[in-house]
């Protein structure tokens, strides 16, 4: 099976890069501090965006600059400036989320790749032709797509696109939440005029998980927001039948160990599928993946509960 | 002078409700196209309303489905078939990918965006400007100072929701047929509390709506005479008294706005709002706080420092 998939990794520090890459990444993704779907934690200064960058030109690889928050339309001209320089600097491409700024970021920085986030929710043949038409060149797909749905955009549609591996779908679409910023919501603006959403994932990428709270409903029985682990695993020898452009591990959040764990694993299947097409023993893989699973459920699980006592407790946030 | 709209989703709810206080009626339900009479399901039930609401001098727009998937996309062009013959005034759309189906269907009408579109800035607004869209509603969690920029940096209109629950999310699924039993027309008009604690939202089926109603009639004036104009009072599947007593509250309010008059709450009127939420009221994103709090004198709401807000956001409560 010839195929020219891409394997993407997070890289929610310089370390984690490293591993990633080191572990048989083609490219990894890191957050702009302050502007990307996670919070400052797991973002990384410009500087160190740089030193990636670098490490990745040494090595053959790419970075991606997440910059897809739904950020203030009073930061157009910090977000350009930002943009600006990350072009100088040669990074391969941007994942965006606002379609206003992937037009500007299209029109002055051409030689960029603009990628649509999971955020912004690309869910049909229309939506996809309408981001490539905006001049995108991938889209990432968010995880309610099925596998015949990316397979008709991939035959009808000229656009890259990405589908995570290992992921978790939210109770609502992806990013047409407000629950968590509803019960708990905190803003404040830092010196250099940039806002930070404290409790939006869709602006400040900071969610309390409010969905995984203990609901009932009419006060009767209790009910579950449904907010499932997403495992793309057994659909991806058809996502590369499909002609999908790059396979996304998501977790800038997890260990440095966990992450290289699951790119290994990861990387060896797909040499493997792409050597020996359907010949590849699934089960096999599937134990492993199944104790990979478990470890990053449990690190998911542990920070659940500290997000939700933030909101529950009103624990004073760190801003 | 103002332009006061709601949603209308079925014909039942537009032939037994007074809804002589609104101005435009968005026709249909963009939340889920199987609600048991959706106007923008069903293209005859459009055809109906259509001349009904026309009949009562209202500006119709066909609200069409929030989250089409490619399965949904060929209904959606049928029906958008039917409508291109129809004297709507335009058509609301809440997905981006709606909006390039109508211009290359060549349609003659204007689009407004409406609020699961997720619109954050002015430059996403001039762009879809350029595609025929010449309203956008923005995402609730802008501040107002943010949606003012919107309205002031592009050539789109602004429509800001004064009153009724907000929008926090829409899924996939019904969420309601996934926990009860029975049928959609069993179901689908009764309210569905949630609740965790203190916290309460409202489901209605595939979306999710804040337990609190946003009120911001203490705020009108000062709105209006920042020039805000188009005003939406959020509806979606609550009772006829509601539609009808809420929209004649906000009706009277901005008529004695625009006669310059200060003291433009009827005191009555707070009482009526008590009775229609039983949760209470909140304020959402539009003061840079968490969406469930009401800022400001009434509802026994709270009175925050000026320091606290940017003196732009203060000063439309003054």
């Amino acid at each position: 099976m010839e195929n020219k998939v891409s394997l993407l990794a997070p890289g929610g520090s310089p370390e984690m890069a490293q591993a990633a890459f080191l572990a048989g990444a083609d490219a990894v993704y890191v957050g702009a501090l302050g502007w990307s779907r996670r919070t400052a934690r797991y973002e990384l200064p410009d500087q160190d965006i740089g030193a990636i960058n670098q490490l990745a030109k040494e090595m053959g690889k790419g970075v991606r600059v997440a910059l897809n928050t739904n950020f203030s339309p009073l930061e157009m001209d910090l977000f350009l400036k930002k943009v600006e320089r990350f072009a100088q600097w040669g990074v391969h491409g941007l994942i965006l989320t606002d379609p206003g700024a992937m037009f500007l970021v299209k029109e002055s920085f051409p030689q960029l790749e603009v990628h649509v986030s999971a955020g912004a929710n690309a869910i049909n043949l229309e939506d996809l032709r309408f981001y490539r038409e905006i001049g995108v060149d991938m889209v990432v797909a968010p995880c309610n797509l099925t596998v015949e749905e990316i397979t008709e955009i991939k035959r009808y549609v000229d656009v890259g696109i990405e589908v995570f591996l290992h992921s978790n779908t939210c109770f609502t679409y992806l990013g047409k939440c407000l629950m968590s910023s509803y019960f708990r919501y905190q803003w404040h603006r830092d010196q250099e005029g940039k806002n930070h959403f404290w409790g939006s994932p869709n602006r400040g990428g900071y969610c309390h998980r409010v969905c995984k709270a203990q609901w009932s409903m009419e006060k009767g029985d209790p009910v579950l927001l449904k907010n499932d682990m997403f495992l793309a695993f057994s659909n991806i020898p058809r996502y590369l039948e499909a002609g999908v452009d790059c396979l996304k591990i998501q977790g800038r959040e997890y260990s440095i160990d966990l992450i290289s764990d699951i790119v290994s694993f990861y990387r060896s299947l797909l040499d493997e599928l792409t050597q020996q097409g359907k010949e590849v023993d699934m089960a096999a893989y599937l134990t492993q993946l199944e104790e990979i699973s478990m470890k990053r459920d449990a690190q998911r699980n542990s920070r659940t509960h500290t997000v939700l006592q933030e909101v529950v407790e009103e624990i004073p946030l760190p801003l | 002078m103002f332009e006061l709209s709601t949603h209308i989703p079925t014909m039942e709810i537009l032939k037994e409700t007074d809804i002589s206080s609104y101005h435009t009626l968005y026709l249909g339900d963009p939340t889920c196209p199987y609600v048991p009479g959706n106007i923008s399901y069903h293209p005859d039930l459009l055809k109906e309303a259509l001349y009904l609401a026309k009949e009562q001098g209202k500006e119709c727009y066909l609200s069409l489905y929030a989250e089409p998937r490619n399965k949904d996309l060929p209904w959606i062009e049928k029906l958008l078939e039917a409508a291109s013959s129809l004297p709507l005034d335009g058509i609301e759309v809440h997905n981006l990918g709606l909006v390039r189906l109508i211009k290359r269907m060549n349609m003659p009408f204007p689009i407004h965006l409406g609020v699961f579109a997720n619109l954050y800035t002015h430059e996403t607004a001039k762009l879809l400007y350029g595609m025929g869209v010449n309203r956008v509603f923005p995402n609730p969690e802008l501040s107002l100072e943010e949606i003012n920029y919107i309205r002031t940096h592009a050539p789109t209109q602004v429509t800001l929701q004064i009153h009724g629950k907000i929008p926090l999310g829409i899924s996939e699924g019904c969420f309601i047929l996934e926990h009860r039993q029975g049928t959609c027309e069993e179901l689908c008009f009764k309210p569905h509390w949630l609740t965790s604690g203190k916290w309460t939202l409202k489901n209605i089926g595939r979306a999710t709506v804040s337990g609190r109603d946003l009120c911001l009639i203490e705020y009108l004036g000062s709105l209006y005479w920042r020039g805000f104009r188009t005003f939406y009072i959020q509806t979606l599947r609550e009772s006829k008294r509601y539609i009808e007593t809420i929209g004649t509250i906000y009706r009277e309010a901005l008529e004695r706005i625009g006669q310059g008059i200060d003291d433009y709450i009827d005191p009555s009127s707070i009482g009526l709002m008590y009775e229609l939420s039983p949760y209470g009221f909140c304020n959402g994103y539009l003061f840079r706080r968490s969406g469930h709090r009401y800022i400001g004198r009434l509802f026994g709401g709270e009175r925050i420092s000026p320091l606290e807000v940017p003196k732009e956001e203060w000063s439309y409560g003054e």
